[in-house]
């Protein structure tokens, strides 16, 4: 081969390798691992675009420089690549991660190895960003650790449970009084009923619940209410025959376990009586002075048979029973409590299903000037609807919404639907003045009076045509929360009436001080009052005291001309009752029936 | 050390052509499209000591510094396989080195053209006021 073609076989293989190494060159620059080579001692011969961006210099400002003085640094201030990198990477090179950044999180892999055979020993390094696989990988970390703290807590919460549970399976006494508890009281009584395998006589039950116990821990704290619960254990137990057991189930409810024979129930009773009255001694904890009460369920039985458990359900059952009962507070369990219990439950669903969906019914009642038999008011019931059509009377469903809280979401619904209604009426009634029944337990709320008056305010209605009944016993009771409360209201224009007087604890000498602007004097006096000539004087009396305290007086429970005549000429200025009508479901019907036009101020009297 | 000749660079945007660059006062050097040096102005020889004789032929990056060759012959392929260079038309400081081993720092401003179907290379190459240390 002649020198020339050899010359131009080298030019063509040259060309051919700069074309090779220039496609080289340029796919180099698209990857997104950054490239850089190095001499032996690590001055920058060559790099790729995301070398160019790792160290954000254009690639002439890198070349001849030493790498260490590019790379950035990692997240510890260190230097990213080892000191004498260049040494340890000339054998064999070497691998590692390092982190930039830990929040957020940004990682590098470097990766570099000599070029063998070259005798300038150049490096060649890669930096790969592997900050996607890191946060991936270390949230998945993450979440597999969280997973083995949640295992680990929830085996440890699991044995403590069980522990715990093993612990109370063997405490059979309560530690505040020292008596046995449900569980050691489950014990004698199971002990008690066997032992009537073999005698005769009963198994009774007395389950004692404290009256306001609840409010005297509330008012002076649990210490003292553990106190209390200590002196009401003494108490009982001084009351106690030989053999009784007294046991604490919880909160303040004791149990009495006492065996009798035949007359068990009689000997139970008297039983009761006696541990009320010791019970019933005062006790002074802060300078007032408490007077404990307590219901008392009894339950007996002669069937060794009976479960422990159904002989406590039918001593709390009549304890209910006894709750709901005026007078001593004794009830002794019979099928037909199980009954009242199971009627109770069905009246309760039935009464919150209709507050629920909006099935109550207020029907209206015309309070009449007697004076001249026009229309000065109207009183809102509520009815509950009953099954097959029937209507449940508030006197049947009112005390079981006071014991179950359900008296709140009633009385909201009541006075929401009487304020709608008196809406409704419009300009034609702007006189019209409508009466609504507050339950004391709504009474006690903090913040009752501001309550209504912005439920009032919201619907744009002068407080003038509202007025509220409320019972004497409420008033007398709390008076100074109270009539603090309502005086709120009368100073708004909302009128205050003292409902069913002369039925409780009525005091003449309250009369004068309550913040009331009407009485409504109760039905019996009405009714008896022309045959008791004892209650015809009370029922004059009242009229009177009334009036002379500038109080309007209304007579409920008219029924017939003979006692409105009666009350006309006693001075009573205002009735109601059958004789003007019967209450009536759609308020503009009330009203239509007077056939009058209450758009003046006349009419709104009370 | 050379001072810069009074002619300015050319206006950003604007490529000067080859016989442009070789017609002004500023060093100049021309290669083929293999990188071979084809000739050069007085002004290069003054500047840098190198004669044609001297050069004619022979690879232009022998006038870079070793650091650079590497990317000088890899920028260089690239273009021929690709058309596609980033060191073409602006202004790059770069070391030189001349004849006897001094290196000094200048301005190279190099632009690209075909003639009769190859590629040619001319370069001016302005001493900036520095002077480097021989390697």
């Amino acid at each position: 081969m002649s020198a020339n073609a050899s010359r131009g076989d080298d030019a063509v293989l040259i060309r051919e390798l700069r074309s090779t190494l220039g496609r080289l060159e340029a796919a180099l620059a698209t990857i997104d691992d950054a490239l850089v080579i190095t001499t032996g001692e690590g001055r920058v011969q060559w790099c790729n675009a995301s070398f160019e961006q790792l160290v954000s210099l254009p690639r002439l400002l890198v070349l001849d420089r030493p790498l260490d003085s590019l790379l950035p640094h990692r997240d510890d201030g260190n230097p990213l690549l080892p000191t004498g990198w260049q040494g340890r990477g000339a054998a064999a090179g070497e691998r590692f991660t390092a982190f930039l950044s830990r929040e957020p999180v940004r990682a590098l892999e470097i990766e570099w190895e000599p070029v063998i055979g070259d005798p300038s020993r150049p490096l060649i390094l890669c930096f790969r960003d592997i900050t996607a696989r890191v946060t991936y990988a270390s949230l998945q970390e993450e979440v597999e650790r969280s997973e083995r703290r949640r295992q680990r807590a929830e085996v440890a919460h699991q044995q403590l449970q069980e522990r715990q549970m093993r612990l109370a399976a063997q405490v059979v006494e309560c530690p505040v009084t020292g008596l046995p508890n449900r569980r050691g009281l489950h014990t004698h009584i199971a002990r008690a009923l066997r032992r009537l395998r073999n005698s005769q006589g009963a198994v009774t039950l007395l389950f004692c619940d404290l009256n306001g116990f609840k409010e005297i821990n509330d008012l002076y704290g649990h210490q003292v209410g553990d106190e209390l619960l200590i002196e009401i254990a003494r108490r009982l137990r001084r009351g106690l025959g030989p053999g009784d057991v007294l046991a604490r189930l919880g909160g303040d409810e004791f149990v009495v376990l006492t065996t009798a024979g035949e007359g068990a129930e009689g000997e139970a009773l008297t039983l009761a009586e006696r541990l009320q009255l010791r019970l019933g001694e005062p006790w002074t904890i802060q300078g007032a002075v408490v007077h404990p009460s307590m219901s008392v369920g009894i339950a007996s039985s002669h069937d060794p048979l009976l479960s422990v458990e159904e002989l406590v359900r039918r001593a709390d059952l009549a304890m209910y029973e006894a709750k709901t009962r005026r007078g001593r507070g004794v009830a002794c369990y019979d099928e037909a409590i199980d009954q009242n219990v199971r009627q109770a439950i069905l009246l309760r669903r039935r009464l919150e299903r209709a507050i629920e969906n909006d099935d109550l019914a207020l029907h209206y009642q015309r309070i009449v000037d007697l004076r001249d038999g026009r229309t000065a008011g109207l009183e809102a019931l509520v009815r509950l609807p009953g099954p097959d059509d029937t209507v449940i009377l508030p006197g049947d469903f009112i005390p079981l919404s006071e014991r179950t809280g359900l008296i709140f979401s009633l009385g909201h619904w009541v006075l929401e639907r009487a304020l709608l209604d008196l809406q409704r009426l419009g300009p034609q009634a702007a006189g019209c003045r409508v009466s609504v029944n507050m339950s004391p337990l709504e009474l006690r709320r903090e913040g009752f009076a501001a309550a209504i008056l912005e439920r009032i305010r919201r619907r744009d209605m002068s407080p003038q045509r509202l007025a509220i009944e409320v019972t004497e016993s409420m008033l007398i009771e709390r008076p100074d929360r109270t009539s603090g409360e309502l005086q709120l209201l009368r100073d708004a224009g909302v009128q205050v009436h003292l409902d069913d007087f002369g039925s409780g604890y009525s005091s003449m000498s309250w009369l004068a001080r309550l913040p009331i602007d009407a009485v409504k004097i109760d039905r019996s006096f009405i009714a008896e009052g022309s045959r008791d000539p004892r209650k015809a004087r009370v029922l004059e009396a009242m009229v009177h005291l009334a009036r002379d305290l500038d109080l309007e007086v209304v007579a409920e429970g008219i029924e017939n001309e003979e006692q409105e005549q009666r009350m006309r000429r006693l001075g009573c200025g205002l009735g109601q009752g059958w004789r003007f009508g019967r209450p009536c479901a759609d308020i503009l019907e009330a009203l239509g029936k007077a056939g009058e036009d209450l758009s003046g101020s006349r009419a709104g009297r009370v | 050390m050379n001072e810069p000749p009074a002619t300015p660079s050319p206006p950003p945007g604007e490529t000067p052509s080859i016989e442009s660059l070789e017609q002004g006062e500023r060093p100049f050097v021309l290669a083929d499209h293999m990188g071979r040096v084809l000739g050069m102005n007085p002004a290069f020889t003054r500047t840098f000591g190198w004669t044609l004789e001297s050069l004619e032929g022979q690879p232009l990056s022998l006038i870079l510094p070793e650091a650079y060759q590497m990317s000088h012959q890899l920028g260089f392929s690239r273009f021929q396989a690709t058309g596609h260079s980033t060191i073409l038309a602006h202004p790059l400081r770069l070391a030189t080195i001349c004849r006897d081993g001094r290196t000094i720092v200048s301005e190279h401003f190099i632009v690209a053209e075909q003639k009769e179907g190859q590629w040619v290379f001319g370069a001016t190459l302005t001493p900036l006021e520095e002077e480097s240390p021989g390697p």
